[in-house]
């Protein structure tokens, strides 16, 4: 168990951002918190990385009390920030030095480390361009490479990928997996894009400040229900007769197609083309997706919520920044 | 220790690389002096006091002044970069990010407090190697103490909105009442308890003592106040105060 929490809150005056919260991140693993803006997710980030003091609860991060013995702490983690966090005076390699120096890297291996680090986001060729010159997705680059360079056991990644367009976004998550397997460290990461959701290992859902739901993604989709299977068929009739026979399912036609609600959709379909001899002109499987999901769970979507004012304006400002 | 190092080279590389902010910050108490030196100066030569001469190191003292406390203060900028954050969590003692932010400010403002003291010759300021060695001296440990007050206020404030109230209610008064334009015992007795207590009024003095004390006229009465250890000692005193106070904020996370 490499972070555990336990009864986290955090209050603001009469807001209760973080409500006892419990959870566990394993070795190896790649932990989601997904939930709507402003459900808590950037204030529990906050508390274990040590800028925010939690009201009550306790956070160990690999064995260290994190409320108590910040500074060691500090040590085994890396952050990336929900907002950009470079100084764009410097150059990407001075970027990275700032915080090999901070994190008491070794003089000797600071510069291997800032090359072999630029090198895997694929920005050696800028090592000594100020990032003022660098785009949004460059940006994000460095500040995961910047975020690795003291080797920390857990990275934090908080809304990494907001801002940038769905391009940059893949690129990103496609570094960080590639940086997860090759330094084996354990991710946790926050979002509110729920296609990026899919790639944790396990995900907590958080809402109004409390964990509804931790699971795998596969595992939260399941709850949702069953998969629907449309079926395009040359004899409908016979279609749904001989699966009644053969599998014991339903089949109802509808709108000149046959339905199949099962789960498992994915392993019922190979076995309805070996057993059902009606010859099928096209199959779709609809999937319940993680949104579906997290719909049932809050009453919500993730991205319903009305943004206030000032919340679009900092969208819009950000994505400005990341241009 | 590195950290330390790190903070400064990171604040070198940037001043450095912003021109137009160093060209300004030069050029800023060199008009400030030329303005009040020449112009209003030639006024008030009045009473056997030379107020130009007399004025000379408070010149020097207000470039330290707003260079160190703007420095200080642009901590802010790094908070809505975000970039104040990454020093945050770093595992670095918060008094060593204070002090690696205070060698900084008070480099570059003994760099300019220098600029203007080479205008010495001008105002018949005699200059001698130990002289401008006890000046530049004099120079880093107020802009030390100035660059934490600038680094406390700053630690105090999310963005800039409050800078304007800060430069009228805390930077101009500091200023004016400080010693630097007239001599403090002439003011009303109110007036003069505000000077007392406002740091700037020691490091003023000081300044006064290394470049005036050797004039053989009636202004190094009018001008030194107190002996230069007592300004020294209030200025340290003052100087690590307000550092550990800064510190401490920043620690504080609400």
């Amino acid at each position: 168990m490499i972070l555990t929490v336990k009864d986290l809150t955090k209050k603001f005056r009469t807001l209760t951002a973080v409500d006892q919260i419990s959870f566990s991140v394993e070795e190896g693993e790649v932990f989601g918190f997904l939930g709507p803006n402003g459900a808590g997710k950037t204030t529990t980030i906050s508390m274990i990385c040590t800028l925010l003091h939690p009201t009550s609860g306790e956070i160990i991060l690999d064995g260290v009390n994190v409320v108590t013995n910040p500074a060691q702490a500090r040590r085994k983690m890396g952050l990336i920030f929900q907002d950009p966090s470079l100084d764009e005076r410097l150059t990407a390699a001075e970027n990275i030095e700032f915080q090999a120096r901070l994190y008491g890297v070794p003089r000797s291996e600071t510069v291997s480390r800032i090359d072999h680090l630029l090198e895997l986001v694929q920005l050696a060729d800028r090592k000594h361009s100020l990032v003022k010159t660098f785009s949004g997705g460059m940006r994000r680059r460095l500040e995961v490479a910047r975020g690795l360079v003291h080797s920390p056991r857990i990275l934090f990644l908080d809304e990494p990928t907001l801002g940038l367009d769905l391009q940059t976004r893949r690129l990103i998550w496609d570094y960080i997996l590639r940086l997860r397997q090759e330094k084996n460290i354990v991710i946790f990461m926050t979002t509110h894009y729920i296609e990026e959701a899919d790639i944790c290992d396990r995900i907590a859902v958080i809402d109004r400040g409390r964990i509804v739901a931790i699971d795998t993604p596969a595992n939260l989709i399941a709850r949702v229900g069953k998969d629907v299977i449309t079926f395009i068929t040359d004899n409908d009739d016979a279609f749904c007769s001989a699966v009644k026979e053969k599998l014991g399912l339903d089949a109802v036609q509808f709108n000149g197609e046959v339905r199949i609600v099962a789960e498992n959709g994915e392993n019922l379909i190979p076995k309805i083309f070996r057993t059902v001899q009606v010859p099928i002109q096209s199959v779709r499987l609809n999937k319940p997706t993680l949104d579906d999901a997290f719909i049932l769970l809050t009453g919500r979507s993730v991205r319903d919520e009305a943004m206030s004012r000032r919340e679009s304006m900092r969208y819009y400002y950000k994505a400005r920044e990341r241009k | 220790m590195s950290a330390i190092a790190i903070i400064v080279k990171r604040d070198m590389l940037c001043y450095m690389r912003d021109k137009s902010y160093f060209i300004s910050s030069v050029f800023r108490p060199i008009l400030w002096l030329i303005v009040i030196g020449f112009g209003i100066g030639s006024v008030f030569q009045t009473g056997g006091m030379d107020w130009r001469k007399f004025i000379f190191p408070g010149m020097i003292g207000m470039a330290i002044i707003f260079t160190s406390v703007f420095f200080g203060m642009s901590i802010i900028w790094d908070r809505q970069f975000g970039f104040l954050k990454v020093i945050l969590v770093a595992p670095v003692p918060r008094v060593y990010v204070v002090l690696g932010k205070m060698v900084s400010g008070s480099i570059i403002s003994t760099v300019q407090g220098a600029f203007v003291l080479m205008l010495a010759p001008l105002l018949n300021v005699p200059l001698s190697l130990p002289k401008v060695l006890f000046t530049i001296v004099l120079m880093f440990i107020g802009s030390m103490a100035l660059t934490a007050l600038g680094i406390f206020i700053a630690s105090r404030m999310e963005s800039f909105e409050g800078f304007g109230m800060i430069m009228n209610f805390v930077l101009m008064p500091m200023f004016f009442l400080s010693g630097a334009l007239f001599p403090i015992d002439k003011v009303p007795k109110a007036m003069y308890w505000i000077v007392m207590l406002n740091p700037v009024t020691y490091c003023v003095d000081a300044l006064q003592y290394a470049l005036l004390a050797d004039l053989n006229s009636n202004i190094v009465f009018d001008a030194i106040d107190f002996p230069i250890i007592f300004n020294v000692i209030i200025i340290i005193t003052f100087t690590i105060l307000i550092a550990l106070l800064a510190g401490a904020n920043f620690s504080r996370n609400k």
